[in-house]
């Protein structure tokens, strides 16, 4: 255990790695969609009950659980967990659930981050594209422009590595010269251009000629109006769902920014303010940028979430309105913004897992890391690359599956039911130490001990039973079995999963084992700090 | 826009963006007394 860890120079700095660390690409690609097609205005009240049901409840666990493992000089989750389910079971078996923790969150750092780094490096690339003009002839096929773009080493590999390196150069100045001073330049800038664009987008009138309807308010009544038509219970597990990845829950990288903090810092304040930032950039700029452009120049049918709408449509609508190349530009840019600090976060976690179990200076552990983010993303940025002019991600898609959705859900599960059921009340009493906003008894009793676990077990069902469906646990999923040229690269993201697993379980148990043998072995609770 | 798609979006705009300032400023204000 290290003895001396770096903590956040200001409260304020800390707010806005934790806000960028939620803050991510799906806020901007994701969510405006999610809203949009499933019942807009109504879609938003299952959206904030989902918020007050899971996300709230899980920030406040995590918080907590990161403040309890810093305290103990832990930035990693394996450790984190074991520290808080040893209080309610056997030491032993509670090493096993922090190995499997540990495991999961070294698995989503690892594999999450192999693709993420490239779609950030694909944001740097189109701000480079918006700045120099590249799609403002109205020549120019987007979509062609894009498949282009992945399928071309020199470019894609270029942007990767370049936002790689960006990366790897924040960790490596450290917490608050590093992390910390990146995301009190990049998130309020993230927040002024997205103000800005808002502005723009609400001021298009109807680019459309022959389309006077489509203007950005009918795309915004398109949002919020209510359909509660459309409101039912798999609506209901859509917002949860949602709302859980837009946080970055289940991940361990909100824990390892709350590992750095003061045993008596305030968490749940702190709490509140990520999950009101994340809510301000999805809710109130994303939804107002993305759904009244897409809107005002395609119609219902211009709303298409994810890559496509970003990558192909969006170049499309900038380049046909009035300024398009400097709006263009800030849109990407915002993009950026909100892909790197949440990569930072994941980056960070890896880092602080070399220095504290293999004693790796921090500056070694970032070029490390670095090369292993190399290593593991090469497949991502290769697939396109060896079947030019198909834009194929089966690879990516694979891993963003299991490690970018699934296993999120099932991190998060254990996480609660570890806080409300082995810590119990000291989990919750931990919890408001030092706060001024105090979680209340009842709270902590129904929601982190009841409601929250038991919603959880059902979104994990939920999504069994529809991964099930689709073919995701065959050894061929149904999905590729018509595509020969798909199946290795599916097999081979499983593959990789599996041994990534592997290594993060053996890694995370030996780290608990080396801190706290001497448990392991007496099988009785004697370290307290 | 149609009056109940402006009553939700004022009303969650509203929540989010005084939560978000509340937030803010006690954060400032613990860094201040600090």
């Amino acid at each position: 255990m290290s003895e001396s860890r770096e903590n956040w120079g200001s409260k304020l700095g800390l707010i806005l790695a934790m806000a960028g660390n939620a803050v991510g690409l799906g806020n901007f690609w994701r969510f405006p969609y999610m809203a949009a097609t499933n019942g807009g205005g109504a879609f938003m009240i299952p959206y904030f009950a989902a918020l007050l049901l899971v996300g709230v409840p899980l920030m406040f666990v995590e918080w907590n659980l990161g403040r309890y493992g810093g305290k103990y000089g832990h930035g990693t989750l394996g450790a984190m967990v074991y520290l808080q389910a040893r209080e309610g079971i056997s030491t032993k078996a509670a090493a096993i659930i922090g190995a499997i923790c540990g495991m999961f969150a070294f698995a989503v750092t690892v594999l999450v981050n192999s693709y993420y780094n490239h779609v950030i490096g694909w944001t740097l690339g189109y701000s480079f594209f918006s700045i120099t003009g590249r799609y403002m002839d109205a020549s120019v096929d987007t979509s062609k422009l894009f498949v282009d773009y992945i399928s071309s080493p020199g470019l894609s590999f270029t942007f990767w590595i370049l936002a790689l390196l960006i990366l790897g150069f924040a960790v490596m100045r450290g917490l608050q010269k590093g992390i910390e001073a990146w995301a009190r330049l990049m998130m309020p800038v993230l927040y002024i251009l997205g103000f800005i664009l808002i502005i723009r987008a609400l001021t298009l009138g109807a680019p459309q000629v022959e389309h006077p309807d489509w203007t950005p308010i009918a795309g915004l009544n398109y949002l919020w109006n209510p359909d509660f038509s459309k409101i039912n219970f798999s609506v209901f597990l859509a917002a949860c769902g949602q709302v859980f990845f837009t946080l970055s829950l289940g991940m361990g990288i909100i824990c390892n920014y709350a590992s750095y903090l003061k045993p008596d810092d305030d968490i749940t304040l702190s709490g509140v303010a990520t999950v009101s930032l994340n809510e301000l950039a999805e809710v109130v700029l994303a939804g107002t940028i993305v759904i009244p452009i897409a809107y005002a120049f395609g119609g219902e049918e211009g709303i298409s979430g994810g890559v496509g709408l970003t990558f192909m449509s969006l170049p499309n609508m900038f380049r046909s309105m009035g300024g398009g190349q400097i709006f263009g530009t800030m849109w990407f840019l915002i993009l950026f913004f909100a892909g790197f600090t949440s990569a930072i976060a994941m980056y960070n976690y890896l880092v602080a897992l070399l220095e504290e179990d293999l004693h790796v200076k921090k500056a070694k552990a970032s070029i490390m890391i670095f090369i292993l983010y190399i290593i593991v993303g090469l497949p991502v940025g290769l697939e396109p690359v060896l079947n030019p002019g198909t834009a194929n991600t089966f690879y990516f898609d694979e891993l963003d599956a299991w490690v970018g959705s699934y296993l999120l859900v099932v991190l998060g599960l254990i996480e609660i039911f570890v806080a409300g059921w082995l810590m119990k009340l000291k989990a919750w009493e931990e919890m408001n130490r030092g706060s001024i906003w105090k979680v209340p008894k009842w709270f902590y009793n129904l929601f982190v001990r009841v409601v929250t676990p038991i919603f959880l077990v059902f979104v994990l069902i939920s999504s069994t039973i529809e991964k099930a469906n689709q073919g995701y646990f065959k050894l061929i999923p149904t999905f590729v079995e018509k595509k020969p040229e798909s199946i290795g690269w599916v097999i081979a993201a499983r593959f990789v999963m599996i041994f990534v697993l592997a290594i993060g379980f053996f890694e995370a148990y030996r780290s608990i084992k080396k801190n706290y043998n001497v448990e392991l072995t007496s099988n009785k609770v004697s370290i307290y700090r | 826009m149609e009056p109940l798609a402006i009553v939700f979006m004022a009303t969650f705009w509203t929540l989010i963006l005084s939560m978000s300032v509340i937030t803010l400023r006690a954060l400032v204000k613990q860094d201040k007394n600090k």
